[in-house]
């Protein structure tokens, strides 16, 4: 176990130093969602993301803990984690995938540089292939994202029961805003 | 026939209120909680690196103290990461919004202890709505 930590190290050692700064994270990145309607807000937050991103590859991850959204409500929160999300079973949503072309993006130099993602998303179990429009700004050396995108409940087979139909919107809204540090 | 209407009044009332209550209630929070667990974040680590599975049914949801070494403070994010002794897996702290007031006495180095809910693992082992278990 140790070896193979020592190796990993060792590995990105050896990268970094070939290609330095080419890895970007975060553990604080922030998701938030709206899933209601006229009837009922429904609103949450979760800030703790994981995300990770590599320039040279355009490969990035996200990882979120559905325990972790938060809720103003009590009742939405066990709701939203016995019921439909079934945290306990599913505990994690995760993202995997690329920019479309991240040749495009300059990430030493200051600017706000539109881009497209485009992997897969697993959320209760189930995946699928998404692609998300966003934005990444470059400033003082830091490197932020912002996306916006919706999701419809029945892909991730999250029911909305008859009784609720009216206060559950169908389609969610999810914005991710993330800000990264040197990996 | 009048006390009977009126015990059903009640009833309906309190049920009622009991109802509004309910669904307003907020989420648990940490700071009216006793901990379920008290552990330092290296043995924390330890465990879920030991087996994530058990790790999870043991820890999550459940409220923490958790002793450890500041490794690093995020200010904007109000949370704070403990040092679990392992290269890789830190303790993510995300305190109350408001908790920024006991973060700013803070820094790297500090061995502190942390209250918070346990949500789970991704890299680091994360918990919620955290607090210092005992301020200066």
């Amino acid at each position: 176990m140790v070896r193979n930590i020592l190796f990993l190290i060792f590995a990105t050692g050896i990268s970094n130093h070939a290609f330095a700064q080419n890895r970007y994270y975060t553990k604080t990145g922030t998701i938030s969602f709206t899933a209601g309607t006229s009837l009922e807000d429904i609103d949450a937050t979760n800030k703790s993301v994981t995300s990770i991103f590599d320039t040279s590859t355009g490969q990035i991850e996200f990882a979120v803990l559905i325990k972790g959204f938060e809720f103003k409500r009590g009742l939405m929160q066990e709701h939203f984690n016995e019921n439909y999300l079934e945290s306990e079973k599913f505990p994690k949503a995760i993202f995997k995938g690329k920019f479309d072309d991240v040749n495009k993006i300059n990430f030493k130099k200051d600017g706000v540089y539109s881009t497209i993602v485009k992997g897969t998303l697993e959320i209760h179990n189930l995946k699928k292939e998404v692609q998300v429009q966003g934005s990444i700004k470059v400033h003082g050396g830091v490197i932020s994202s912002v996306s916006l995108f919706k999701i419809l409940l029945e892909d991730y087979a999250i029911k909305i029961p008859g009784a609720v139909k009216d206060k559950i919107s169908p389609t969610v809204e999810i914005k991710v805003d993330c800000t990264y540090k040197a990996l | 026939m009048k006390k009977t209407l009126l015990i059903i009044l009640l009833v309906i009332t309190i049920t009622g209120i009991y109802g509004v209550y309910l669904f307003n209630k907020k989420p648990v929070d940490t700071r009216d909680q006793n901990a379920n667990f008290e552990i330092s974040a290296a043995d924390l680590v330890k465990e879920f690196s030991a087996n994530e599975e058990a790790s999870s049914k043991k820890y999550v949801d459940k409220i923490l103290i958790v002793t450890g070494e500041i490794k690093e403070i995020n200010m904007s994010a109000s949370t704070l990461f403990l040092d679990g002794s392992d290269p890789l897996i830190t303790i993510t702290c995300s305190f109350y919004t408001d908790g920024n007031d006991q973060l700013k006495k803070l820094k790297p180095g500090d061995v502190i202890e942390v209250k918070g809910k346990c949500t789970g693992k991704l890299i680091d082992i994360v918990m919620n709505n955290c607090i210092l278990a005992n301020p200066q």
